[in-house]
């Protein structure tokens, strides 16, 4: 079928979709920092990737009911904050400490840090870089954390150490990657 | 720094931050442990700290996952790249293997051991891949070459590939593609010409169509997370069904075999329509919104400003006035109320797809007071057509109307066929107007098409005798429970 559009009305009709294209690459280009955000009070890779689907789908249905959304990193987190509370309330047994105020302190920690997000995208960018620069055991070790979301039983038992050896590992691989990060981000100057 | 035993709570004593963020991070933190962060993290650089931990968590799996996707690429690692010294890393590692370590390193240069630790890393991801289960669906099916882009870079498709979000999946002229979703019966069939992307959504229930055509069975999706088809005129709600989606520049078709969807159209109308079972709904500018019935209907379109003969210069890309769905093949006098100047002329073509109930020979006439032709295909593609019958312009354009010759409607006794067949009638004006005996076969799609000159004065008619019929006089005209709409 063709044709023109002489005659119509109003915009044309891909202009919505180009709208909702420009702000899907707006949540993606902040999709790491509401991961973070989210995995910090869950911990589970797979539930986490689970509630930024969620607050992805919320996201937009709102901007598909024409809610006008201006801070839609602030939006995306309040959106996942309840969340967070929800997925807690709804297991009241689970050993894990998380409160409003907890959460407020944090999602406040995130809000402060707007200004300054070409350091932390920076900073993305070299713990990237430095974790493709390590040895593949530790790779794995963080694979089977943070990409698999096994526990620190599980991950001892598929590596054959103890759970507090791992617990250890995990710990000096992380501050590792810290002090890389921290190298790097002197070396452009945006350090801290 | 953090171990088990900094971890117990010694009464009398404050924490670090660091211990207390080490704590969170392991599951290990008491009340007493998040009242005290709450107090540290009244400090603006604490909750800095805490800041550069949380990034810590969405850089890492971000980069856990991009390497993921390079593996799928069979993309060639950072092969010059040495690895950090993290000799301190694993005390708990032996020292056999500290030294095995070292003396790997004298013996051996070190761009074997960059080879060596590249393909063993891609080898070690490509294994994990195997287990693990990130992918929202497969490809089951391709024919030709189909391409994924991803993470900016575009392959060739392989069978039983996994799909991820982000996945850009185009299949060429000549190619087609079936995706099968993971945990779930839905499938995905996508045809020749087609570019279907999967937003960042991980169950896969997002997606935009950008062009061509999907054929696709959803399974009934979860409670309030309906699956959504963006294109760039209409947006699908589907909660389960079966139903083809297809997309050009102009217009949106989405035809529902069962259950429903709902289609919402992306201009400032925002107008929704539910296209039920054996409906089907178009949305594009000059077409109508709502949902009309599969069957009994045939697809019309109007230009204005024709020239050139019908067959070589048809239809025409400029002047398009509407797209409508007449009931059957047959137009009369004044059945255009959406033309306004009748001083332009204009052209219709009207087209779909013709099932006969009973296999054998059939004779068509096309009939018309101006220049009309018929095109009929061997099968359902529209490129196997050929022209099988015409009506030429009339000598006398002035002189048209719609008595100019016998009505339309047929008696279809004997009696009348007996009486009438040597007469002339307006099918039997032109020999042209009489097609060879067609063979078509029972439950068969083939598409046919009308190519029609309009005037205010014109009418037109497809008319057949079936298998059993005499082909002296046609029997009826082409009748709606045989026809379907075409879209390309």
């Amino acid at each position: 079928m063709t044709g023109d559009n002489a005659g119509s009305d109003g915009p044309h009709p891909s202009c919505r979709l180009m709208d909702k294209q420009q702000l899907t690459a707006e949540f993606l280009a902040n999709r790491v920092r509401l991961f973070s955000f989210i995995y910090g009070f869950i911990r589970s890779t797979e539930e986490t990737e689970d509630m930024l689907q969620e607050v992805w789908l919320r996201f937009s249905d709102a901007i598909d009911r024409g809610i006008e959304i201006e801070d839609q990193a602030g939006w995306c987190r309040g959106t996942a904050k309840n969340l967070i509370l929800h997925y807690w309330r709804r297991r009241r047994n689970a050993k894990v400490i998380v409160d409003t105020e907890l959460l407020e302190i944090v999602e406040q920690a995130f809000t402060e840090q707007e200004a300054d997000s070409e350091f932390w995208q920076v900073r993305e960018k070299a713990l990237g870089e430095c974790i493709q620069s390590l040895p593949e055991k530790s790779k794995r070790l963080l694979r089977l954390r943070y990409d698999e979301g096994h526990s620190f039983e599980e991950m001892a038992d598929l590596v054959s150490k103890s759970v507090s050896s791992v617990i250890m590992a995990l710990s000096r691989i992380r501050r590792i990657l810290q002090r890389c990060a921290q190298s790097k981000l002197r070396l452009s100057g945006l350090a801290k | 720094m953090c171990s088990i035993e900094a971890q117990i709570v010694r009464p009398g004593e404050m924490k670090t931050l660091q211990e207390l963020l080490d704590g969170w991070e392991n599951g290990a933190l008491s009340e007493a442990d998040v009242a005290e962060l709450k107090l540290l993290l009244a400090r603006r650089e604490a909750r800095r700290e805490l800041l550069e931990e949380f990034h810590f968590y969405g850089s890492v799996a971000d980069a856990l996952k991009a390497e993921r996707t390079q593996a799928i690429d069979c993309a060639p690692g950072e092969a010059g790249q040495k690895p950090i010294e993290d000799s301190n890393l694993s005390p708990a590692w032996s020292p056999q293997q500290t030294f095995t370590k070292a003396l790997w390193r004298l013996l051996v240069h070190w761009q074997w051991i960059a080879t060596a630790g590249a393909a063993l890393c891609l080898l070690g991801v490509c294994l994990h891949l195997i287990r693990s289960g990130h992918s929202l669906a497969r490809l089951s099916e391709i024919t030709a070459n189909v391409l994924i882009e991803r993470a900016g870079s575009a392959h060739s498709a392989r069978r039983a590939e996994r799909i991820y979000a982000g996945d850009v999946i185009k299949t060429p002229a000549g190619g087609a593609a079936t995706i099968q979703w993971k945990a779930q019966a839905t499938i995905m069939q996508l045809e020749k010409n087609t570019e279907l992307i999967i937003l960042p959504d991980n169950r896969g229930s997002t997606l935009s169509l950008h062009a061509g055509k999907l054929h696709a069975t959803v399974a009934p999706q979860p409670s309030g997370r309906p699956m959504m088809l963006h294109t760039p005129q209409a947006t699908a709600r589907v909660v389960g069904t079966r139903f083809t989606l297809a997309t050009t520049a102009a217009a949106t078709r989405l035809e529902v075999m069962e259950g429903a969807v709902e289609l919402r159209k992306n201009d400032s109308s925002n107008r929704v329509v539910i296209i039920g079972a054996g409906e089907f709904g178009v949305a594009g500018a000059n077409v109508e919104f709502r949902n009309h019935a599969v069957n009994g209907l045939v697809t019309r379109l109007t230009w204005s400003n024709p020239a050139g003969a019908l067959a070589t210069n048809f239809p025409g890309v400029r002047g398009f006035v509407r797209c409508d769905y007449p009931t059957n093949f047959l137009a009369f006098f004044m059945p255009h109320p959406f033309i306004t100047n009748w001083s332009e002329g204009y052209r219709e073509q009207i087209s779909g797809f013709l099932t006969p109930a009973k296999t054998g020979f059939y004779t068509f006439w096309m009939v018309s007071a101006n220049a009309s032709e018929l095109w009929l295909s061997s099968d359902a593609d529209s490129a196997h057509k050929r022209q099988i019958a015409s009506s030429p312009p009339a000598e006398d354009p002035a002189s048209l109307q719609p008595s100019w010759n016998w009505s339309l409607k047929l008696p279809a006794s004997d009696v009348y066929k007996k009486r009438n067949a040597t007469r002339q009638g307006p099918w039997h004006k032109f020999g042209s107007q009489k097609s060879e005996p067609q063979w078509l076969v029972a439950g068969n799609r083939y598409y046919i098409e009308v190519r029609h000159e309009v005037s205010d004065a014109d009418w037109m008619g497809v008319l057949w005798t079936r298998p059993d019929e005499d082909a002296v006089l046609p029997s009826e005209i082409v009748p709606p429970e045989v026809l379907s709409p075409y879209f390309e």
